[in-house]
């Protein structure tokens, strides 16, 4: 060893270190359902959040989840999966969606039995509602398929997998930041980088496996629903790590959100007879979907949206948004149908819809892509001998990873069984890994070195420019360049402004270089992450020429099966793109070719 | 024990949170919480008289569901003090 490895190898022994079997870094459902099944089995578990645990974006999910139960109306597993099939445009992979739609029954009684309080049918059995894109038989009668427990499904799941998970004895590192994957020089993971954000100190926390859990990215863009937390940090440690993203292509956008705050106005507004109007008070969506109107689908109403703003005649002083009326259905249909949605817009949008309309724009909801994995929650990548190898000691689950399950386009009800059929699947998985490697694995001091620059890095001092500056101009470039509306030309810019605004990132500076709960300093580390994954999702929506589920290129209207039925691959180096097959094969079943999309 | 009990408590001193601390725990689960409690945050909280940073500092530890509950009206908080807290943050939000 020379004299320069001999001097970072002394630095690095004095970083303190925790030694564990597992390391799961988030903890929303996909991270507490994997440390439960490790924790059950008496491994030794490390769970690194960024912040509270029960404070995980998990808890936003109000809607339920999917697990063919049969205790409303008929229903079975092979009906779930074709719904999934079709649901995520046939791109999803039909062995893990066969594995998750015969799994979600176990999976939902589990929850049940841990304490979950379902809403119960007056039988006793647990109530199941109707969702959108659910069918009887294969594409027949709407079924019911969706568990709630009221409407705080996903804060129940939550709190009962953090109950078990302290029962259980994990070891929580809460307001902890997951700086950068440790590697050694085979590419095996052996942990990671953390940050105590309470004292601004960095930790090695060695594992013998790791598991990204660190949810999904939807700030990104300027207009989402997701919570502030939601900055890709897993995803980045991916992409720097050299794993690729896998279909970033895919992101789900509601048409209607507060324009400037994001959240959802449901489209039960427009059925109730709700409509959107431009600058000029004209009902727009007339001529662009003059049958269905108001209520045509997601992606027609949020492009149209877009139009008018583009054109024009968008509202405000800055003409960014359209408005949603409903002052003429009257006031007492408002305040007796829709009184969350008045609430909403009196807090959100400082309008009472009985008297104004409210301010809309197209919003950012769920991250279809992610870290490639296999149904075992093992991050996949491909190398010259095969399409998918797995990556030793990494795994990833939940709205980070692409299983993939969603494909193109997630079905409501779907995301929360993801979490902790993965979850669960990831765990046994770790669990038979850790029977076969009973021993840590020398940490070199170079991987440390490495991520310990991505932090000494923002202590440089001076000029630049700042993290709230260039996190607004990426948001709203990736709004107008990367979001409902997509051609050739408005990507290819949007890939070169992405660039550009990468290009920058070594340029901003903190002001506040203090230790002790820095939330500047955890700002910009969150920075960092949303620049990769934004150059990812440009790059990936830029590639794929066709439309397919949720990415809608206006200049390649329609599938093209025969080019584009394959994933996307995104590799930070060279932002380089591959491509990798669909698994149209299913574990037991026969594969469900793919068919136009009727609904 | 009412609020202003609790909070002339010398326990509830001993565990002061410190500005930064306070920030963080505005990140919520929930982008309305987000909106709510953070925007409030970086406004208005220096603004607060001692009894009111320490209300909100009591509603920051309250669990993400509860506070979405108050502010979408399905349930209120038992304590006036903290009700007329909560109420302030959800006007502060509307201008």
């Amino acid at each position: 060893m020379g004299i320069k490895n001999l001097t970072i190898g002394n630095r690095m022994n004095s970083i303190p270190r925790r030694r564990f079997d597992s390391l799961v870094i988030g903890a929303g459902g996909a991270g507490l359902r994997a440390a439960l099944q490790l924790a059950r089995e008496d491994a030794k578990v490390a769970v690194v959040s960024k912040v509270f645990p029960t404070r995980s974006h998990t808890v936003a999910a109000q809607g339920g989840v999917n697990a063919a139960l049969a205790n409303v109306l008929p229903d079975n597993w092979h009906w779930h999966m074709y719904d999934t099939i079709k649901g995520s445009d046939y791109l999803a992979d039909q062995d893990a969606v066969e594995y998750m739609c015969r799994a979600a029954s176990h999976l939902v009684y589990e929850l049940e039995h841990t304490g979950v309080p379902f809403s119960r049918t007056q039988e006793g059995k647990i109530y199941q509602r109707p969702f959108g894109g659910q069918s009887q038989d294969f594409g027949g009668a709407q079924a019911a398929r969706t568990c709630a427990a009221a409407d705080r499904t996903g804060h129940a799941i939550l709190h009962s997998l953090y109950q078990q998970n302290i029962k259980s004895q994990t070891n929580f590192f809460d307001e902890y930041f997951a700086i950068d994957l440790l590697k050694n020089d085979e590419g095996l993971v052996l942990g990671a980088l953390v940050l105590e954000i309470e004292t601004g100190e960095p930790l090695i926390i060695e594992s013998k496996t790791t598991l990204l859990a660190t949810g999904g990215v939807g700030r990104i863009f300027r207009t989402n629903t997701n919570a502030r937390i939601n900055t890709g940090d897993g995803m980045g440690m991916a992409l720097r790590a050299g794993i690729p993203l896998q279909d970033m292509e895919f992101f789900q956008f509601h048409p209607t959100g507060i324009a400037g705050k994001g959240m959802l106005i449901t489209e039960g507004v427009r059925g109730e007879g709700g409509y959107l109007i431009n600058k000029d008070g004209e009902r727009f969506m007339e001529k662009y979907a003059p049958n269905a109107k108001d209520l045509a689908s997601r992606d027609v109403v949020s492009r149209s949206i877009y139009t008018e703003v583009k054109e024009g005649r968008g509202v405000g002083e800055q003409g960014n948004h359209v408005l949603l009326k409903l002052d003429h259905l009257g006031a007492d249909v408002i305040k007796s149908r829709l009184p969350g949605i008045r609430d909403m817009a009196r807090t959100f949008a400082n309008v009472d819809p009985i008297e104004e309309a409210i301010p809309i724009y197209p919003t950012a909801h769920y991250t279809m892509g992610g870290i490639p994995t296999n149904r075992f929650g093992q991050v996949v990548v491909p190398t010259d001998k095969a399409a998918e190898e797995t990556i030793e000691g990494l795994y990833a689950v939940g709205e980070c990873a692409c299983v993939s399950v969603h494909g193109a386009n997630r079905l409501g009800g779907n995301s929360l069984l993801d979490l902790v059929v993965f979850g669960r699947a990831a765990g046994n998985d770790i669990i038979k890994y850790l029977k076969n490697n009973r021993n840590h694995k020398p940490l070199p001091a170079q991987t440390i070195e490495s991520a310990m620059h991505r932090l000494t890095r923002w202590d440089k001092k001076g000029e630049g420019e700042t993290v709230e500056s260039l996190r607004a101009e990426l948001q709203k470039e990736m709004e107008d360049h990367c979001g409902v509306f997509r051609t050739e030309e408005i990507l290819s810019e949007g890939v070169k402004k992405m660039e550009a605004i990468k290009a920058r990132l070594p340029d901003v500076r903190l002001r506040d270089h203090s230790r002790v709960f820095n939330t500047a300093r955890i700002e910009a580390l969150e920075l960092e992450n949303l620049v990769d994954v934004a150059v990812a999702t440009v790059h990936s929506a830029y590639t794929r020429k066709e439309s397919r589920g949720a990415h809608s290129r206006v200049d390649y209207p329609i599938r093209d099966d025969k080019n584009w039925m394959k994933h996307t691959l995104f590799f930070r180096a060279g932002s380089r793109i591959d491509f990798k097959p669909v698994r149209l094969k299913p574990l037991s079943v026969e594969s469900f070719p793919p068919k136009e999309r009727v609904y | 024990m009412d609020i202003l009990e609790q909070l002339q408590n010398s326990r509830v001193k001993k565990t002061e949170l410190s500005r930064g601390e306070l920030r963080w725990a505005c990140r919520r689960g929930m982008l309305e919480l987000d909106i709510l409690l953070g925007d409030f945050f970086d406004a208005h909280y220096d603004t607060l008289d001692a009894l009111d940073q320490k209300i909100f500092e009591t509603l920051v530890a309250m669990p993400d569901q509860l506070l979405y509950e108050y502010f979408t009206g399905k349930s209120s908080p038992d304590d006036l003090n903290i009700a007329r807290v909560f109420k302030k943050i959800c006007n502060a939000a509307s201008h």
